[in-house]
């Protein structure tokens, strides 16, 4: 299997603190890895330490099967926090700076970037005076000036209109169906994420907690009745003998997840109760992606 | 490394800063000449001592060989504007704030993050905007001296402009630009080390102000083993660098000083940078 990146226990401390606590990631070529964790849970840090705008603590990574990160760098992309623009310059001039720098040829580049992510017609106006919708796309446009085979994107539709997010989700889509490019992404709008995401990866305080794939997340969010039990193997064969339920899996230790006859979800719990099973905790669960990945994440706020 | 410069050269004529500082110099210039006239006005009895703010503490009424009230412009000559100019820190002060906005905003917008981990190594980022600072400050310079002298001909009339010794200027503008370059890149380690504009601006007109005063007090300390640290630092000898008569030894220590200085800066600023994360 190809990765664009893999890390292998990548620390960052500031302080005494582990902002990124040993995060392992893999995101294969091709993906679109959703990152997710609350405000100030490392993404952020993470990503920076990916694009060596930070220097790890600790750790390893591959870029592309690469250790020269140096040589493997020029393939990446990046949007990280604010976009660097220079507020006094045209969404032209920004560009401009950015090919100079990197000393591509034929003018004609910047007026197709500024065509592509809808900035053809900013003209004279100055950046200071964008809306922050066309800051981030004239971010974008910077991140993908020199054709990346790696974009990584930190919360690039955080201040967009709808129309402006669908605008960037679609463009995004676009770019990973037509010229495979791998994404990493941090949102947290985590609608729009599992509307393109293909993986996704969740942090909580600087710990990468799970890696999953999209289709795992539709099994994981699947409408079931949650038991929580003393004995999980006698519950088991209390519900295949009793209950003639097979569709059932163990999650956790203690917890079981039955997506078999859930709407006379009170057999299943009678049953259990007379076979001597200390039933804790019953309820039907059927979570939409918010509701999982605050569970996950242990908590409501700042997601 | 040329993309770099570049992109960077680009930027410069981008800026309206530079354009600004030259609109602010000049006006500097002016007021100097402006104060000298007064002050010969208030020599000669012309107009009363403390017009417009300017006091006279020693009202010179002395004569020169033909007869005629002496004039301090005169006295001092272009050369003396431009010894005002620098000595006295007026260019040094817009160059610290052109420098420091050059510098940090790349920090404050975030800008040097489209640079960094993409191919460049940190050092090569470092000395292509180092270099573009050192011809920005010596731009600068050179366009103030111009306007200085240019604006010598109508204050100090034709003859005092044909009479100027036009080599010690060229001697002593020379030397300007070679502290001015060292300057140049010890702002541009304050900006690389506090990466903020407020502290950056602060920090460097700050040095400027304090540092002569500084190393006054170090001479002092240092009295008793006959050692003297100003003359070792850049700043002082931009003061008091003559303007005419110059010595070798005054001009081998310049150089040295200067370019001891500037390698110092430009070491230290690239292990900062490359050491230091970028946000």
């Amino acid at each position: 299997m190809e990765y664009a990146l893999r890390t292998h226990g990548i620390t960052k401390i500031y302080g005494k603190r582990a902002v990124v606590d040993h995060v392992s990631m893999h995101v294969k070529k091709g993906d679109i890895y959703g990152f997710i964790g609350k405000n100030g849970a490392g993404k952020t840090t993470f990503m920076r330490v990916v694009a060596g705008l930070a220097a790890p603590a600790a750790g390893t990574m591959e870029l592309f099967g690469s250790g020269d990160l140096e040589k493997q760098r020029q393939r990446l992309g990046t949007l990280i926090e604010q976009p660097g623009l220079y507020g006094a310059m045209t969404a032209r001039d920004n560009l401009e700076v950015v090919r100079k720098s990197f000393g591509i040829t034929g003018k004609h580049a910047v007026d197709e970037m500024l065509e592509f992510v809808g900035l053809a017609q900013a003209g004279k106006k100055k950046v200071k005076n964008f809306s922050m919708g066309m800051k981030q796309r004239l971010g974008i446009a910077i991140a993908l000036f020199r054709s990346p085979d790696f974009l990584i994107l930190d919360e690039p539709i955080n201040g967009l209109d709808p129309e402006g997010i669908k605008e960037v989700r679609d463009l995004l889509s676009k770019l990973n169906r037509e010229r495979q490019i791998t994404i990493l992404i941090s949102s947290h709008i985590l609608g729009e994420l599992s509307k393109i995401a293909t993986n996704y990866g969740i942090i909580k305080e600087g710990v990468l907690i799970e890696e999953f794939a999209a289709e795992d997340l539709k099994s994981r969010c699947r409408r079931c009745v949650k038991l929580v039990v003393d004995d999980v193997q006698r519950a088991s064969t209390i519900l295949e003998e009793r209950c003639h339920i097979t569709e059932y899996d163990v999650p956790k230790e203690g917890v079981l997840r039955v997506f078999d006859g859930i709407d006379n979800s009170w057999v299943i719990n009678r049953e259990l109760v007379e076979g001597g099973i200390h039933l804790k905790e019953s309820y039907l669960a059927g979570q939409d992606l918010e509701g999982y990945f605050m569970d996950l994440l242990g908590g409501a706020s700042n997601v | 490394m040329f993309n770099l410069l570049n992109a960077e050269f680009y930027k410069l004529r981008k800026s309206k800063a530079i354009y600004i500082g030259v609109l602010v110099a000049s006006i500097l210039a002016l007021l100097l000449y402006g104060s000298l006239v007064m002050i010969d006005k208030i020599n000669q009895g012309e107009v009363a001592n403390g017009t417009a703010g300017i006091i006279v503490s020693q009202v010179d009424e002395s004569v020169n060989d033909s007869g005629a009230p002496k004039s301090m412009m005169r006295e001092i000559g272009i050369v003396g504007v431009l010894q005002q100019m620098f000595g006295g820190h007026f260019v040094g002060i817009i160059a610290a704030v052109l420098v420091s906005i050059f510098v940090i905003r790349e920090f404050s917008a975030g800008t040097v993050k489209n640079l960094v981990g993409k191919g460049y190594t940190r050092p090569a980022i470092f000395f292509a905007k180092m270099i573009p600072v050192i011809i920005l400050t010596l731009v600068f310079e050179a366009v103030v001296v111009a306007i200085t002298i240019c604006m010598g001909i109508p204050f100090m009339g034709w003859q005092e402009f044909s009479a100027t010794a036009w080599g010690d200027v060229a001697f002593y503008t020379g030397f300007q630009f070679l502290f001015g370059a060292a300057i140049a890149v010890i702002y541009m380690l304050i900006g690389e080390l506090t990466r903020n504009l407020a502290a950056g601006i602060s920090v460097s007109i700050g040095m400027l102000m304090f540092s002569t005063t500084l190393t006054a007090g170090l001479d002092l300390v240092f009295h008793g083993l006959e050692m003297q640290p100003s003359k070792y630092w850049v700043l002082d000898l931009m003061s008091s660098c003559p303007i005419a008569d110059f010595e070798t030894e005054f001009i081998v220590r310049g150089v040295l000083v200067s370019a001891v200085w500037l390698v110092i800066a430009a070491v230290l600023g690239v292990l900062h940078f490359r050491k230091a994360d970028v946000k």
